[in-house]
């Protein structure tokens, strides 16, 4: 629900590298882990949105999502939990170690210089 | 030629930052803060009400108001004579630690013990931001349905305590303790559950027990990291 004020903020971290190191954006790579809440598509909409213009002016996104893995300490399995209760996939235990999934990244940023 | 930056940011660290700043800034000021999450009408304005008069012997409390557009629970706050700051965020469905930074330069802090910060009435996006807060709480409202902790469980995973609110409706309404304290429990294990009447008074001693015993232990836990 709050992807538009993510959009922003990946516009001003962009804006920032790019002034670090100018060059013409072609491509915004990011990271969205399956438990950081941010629903990928409306991520794409508020990007596609605000790139008409300003420092995204006419860059494309690529979006990899990144889910959360469960390691199961009952029965050892390693998998990748579902919402809403994020437990073992295999056995049902809750108990075990959650990992990952919960980043909003900027990975990398393609450019033409 | 294109070529790749290798970037790696994280798309949060600068509200990550602003909430550490904000949350090194109250506990040296001896504040203990804490960030009220809640759905529309699930009593949030009347549990710091209630919070602010059964803390009384303990400390003296702030409110940073979280609204989309009124000031209605601001001046609601304002008639118990506490210090007291309004951000609007026009439409924006959370607050972030920008906001409360720049409301904690307008608020006179001097002998607070207790701040109390009201979210937007939501409970997707508060999730993801954290305010400088040292005790998150969500709130549930008999009325609203057993059913909530499992619809949201992003935002009761980082919840430190769970308040089912309106307690005196239950009974009239179909609602299970048992079952939205399991869910709750699945999400975060070690998650304090409190149920309160703000109307009748009950379970509210208890609630500001828990909270005057997590402000002491943050204040030691302050004091020898200094």
């Amino acid at each position: 629900m709050h992807e538009f004020s993510l959009a922003k903020e990946i516009e001003s971290i962009v804006a920032l590298t790019l002034a670090e190191k100018p060059a013409r954006l072609i491509q915004v790579n990011l990271v969205v882990g399956g438990l950081s809440g941010v629903l990928p598509e409306a991520l794409l909409s508020a990007l596609e949105l605000i790139s008409a213009e300003g420092p995204l002016k006419g860059a494309k996104f690529s979006i990899r999502e990144d889910k959360a893995t469960f390691k199961c300490k009952s029965c050892g399995a390693l998998t990748t939990p579902q919402p809403p209760f994020f437990c073992c996939e295999q056995c049902g235990s809750w108990d075990g170690e959650l990992g990952g999934g919960s980043e909003l990244n900027i990975e990398s940023l393609e450019v033409e210089q | 030629m294109t070529i790749k930056y290798e970037v790696m940011k994280d798309v949060m660290a600068g509200n990550k930052k602003q909430a550490q700043e904000n949350r090194h800034f109250l506990r040296h000021k001896g504040v203990f803060t804490m960030n009220l999450m809640g759905s529309p009408g699930s009593g949030k304005t009347t549990l710091i009400e209630a919070l602010i008069k059964e803390l009384s012997s303990a400390g003296k409390s702030a409110v940073i108001e979280g609204d989309l557009a009124t000031t209605i629970d601001g001046e609601r706050i304002a008639k118990l004579g506490v210090e007291v700051f309004q951000i609007n965020t026009v439409g924006a469905c959370h607050l972030n630690a920008e906001m409360v930074h720049r409301a904690l330069a307008r608020l006179n802090l001097s002998g607070i013990s207790f701040l109390f910060i009201e979210n937007i009435g939501n409970l997707v996006c508060p999730a993801a931001y954290a305010l400088g807060e040292e005790l998150r709480m969500v709130l549930v409202s008999t009325p609203e349905g057993d059913d909530k902790a499992s619809k949201y469980p992003l935002l009761f995973r980082s919840a430190d305590v769970l308040v089912v609110t309106k307690a005196d409706l239950l009974g009239a309404v179909d609602f299970s303790l048992e079952r939205v304290s399991k869910d709750a429990r699945r999400l975060h294990r070690d998650i304090a559950i409190y149920q309160v009447s703000a109307v009748r008074g009950d379970g509210l001693p208890q609630l500001a027990e828990f909270i005057s015993r997590r402000r002491e232990e943050c204040l030691r836990n302050t004091s020898h990291s200094k």
